[in-house]
């Protein structure tokens, strides 16, 4: 399974570090900004990354109408994902936004399932299943007794 | 209705981001049948600035200029771009389930972090289904 000697090893450990320490470093940040102007922040600094990232390619940007309407609306959808989980954020602990917030491709399934006509498998199925509990769960149970100090 | 709305807030905002990063997640599966991932990447950022830019209409005084808050936000967006480059390293190497289930595992790390550094508690059902969440992950991801 997960070791250093395979050739991914160590890639996939570091996006992992790297991921988990990008998304702790917002609930420090809300302590100085408010939630709309670390959106704002964090969007601007991405578009600076990929713009640097396509330096990267030679500026070689495709365009295709159909491809860049999708990527923009997934841009959309993501800016403001974002705002609402920062709105969030202030009000409930990280862990309680982090747990939600991780079960994203329960919807992304859910969505190819119902739009792609893809099929889901039993292991698929479960996952989604074992989602809803765990978010029906998160939500039940909260009781605003997960703030920190 | 908007008091209403806000006495719920607590639950809607985090349901609301939860429904936007599916379609976040799954509008590139489209996007992806007609251009390459780092043209995606590009118009992408576009259309979150488009997004989040005219917000700040609404939005009297400009934006804060605190220097730690900042700075925490551009280490959070390199963090974040290096991620998706050791991710697409890892992609290049290994198989997409394999890769895919390892880097979903990211939520344990904010997890502990926050649990060291923020001293967050959960009660022993938020533990169950932060547990049955990663386990719904690792299944949808492999």
């Amino acid at each position: 399974m997960l070791s250093p000697q395979t050739p991914w090893g160590y890639p996939s450990m570091l996006a992992v570090v790297l991921w988990g320490v990008s998304a702790f470093l917002p609930k420090l940040a809300l302590r100085q900004l408010p939630p709309l102007h670390m959106t704002v922040y964090s969007n601007c600094f991405f578009l600076l990354g990929c713009v640097a990232l396509q330096a990267f390619y030679g500026f070689h940007v495709e365009f295709n109408a159909r491809g860049v309407m999708l990527a923009g609306l997934v841009g959309v959808s993501g800016g403001t994902a974002q705002l609402f989980y920062n709105l969030s954020l202030r009000n409930n602990s990280l862990t309680y936004n982090v747990v939600i917030a991780s079960l994203y491709p329960v919807v992304a399934t859910l969505m190819a399932y119902l739009f792609l006509g893809e099929t889901l498998g039993a292991r698929q199925a479960a996952g989604v299943a074992l989602g809803i509990v765990s978010l029906l769960m998160m939500v039940k149970t909260s009781d605003r007794k997960t703030e920190g100090p | 209705m908007i008091a209403r709305l806000k006495a719920h807030s607590g639950v809607l905002l985090p349901l609301a981001a939860l429904v936007l990063w599916g379609i976040w997640a799954f509008l590139p599966k489209l996007a992806m049948q007609s251009m390459q991932p780092h043209s995606i990447l590009f118009y992408e950022s576009f259309g979150g600035a488009m997004a989040v830019l005219p917000l700040l209409f609404f939005n009297k005084g400009g934006l804060v200029r605190d220097k730690k808050g900042v700075s925490l936000l551009f280490c959070g967006s390199c963090l974040s771009i290096t991620g998706i480059l050791c991710y697409y390293t890892a992609l290049k190497a290994g198989s997409v389930a394999t890769v895919t289930t390892v880097t979903a595992m990211y939520p344990v790390v904010v997890m502990a972090l926050a649990r060291i550094f923020l001293r967050e508690e959960l009660n022993r059902w938020q533990w169950l289904a932060a547990a049955l969440a990663m386990v719904s992950v690792y299944l949808l991801a492999g």
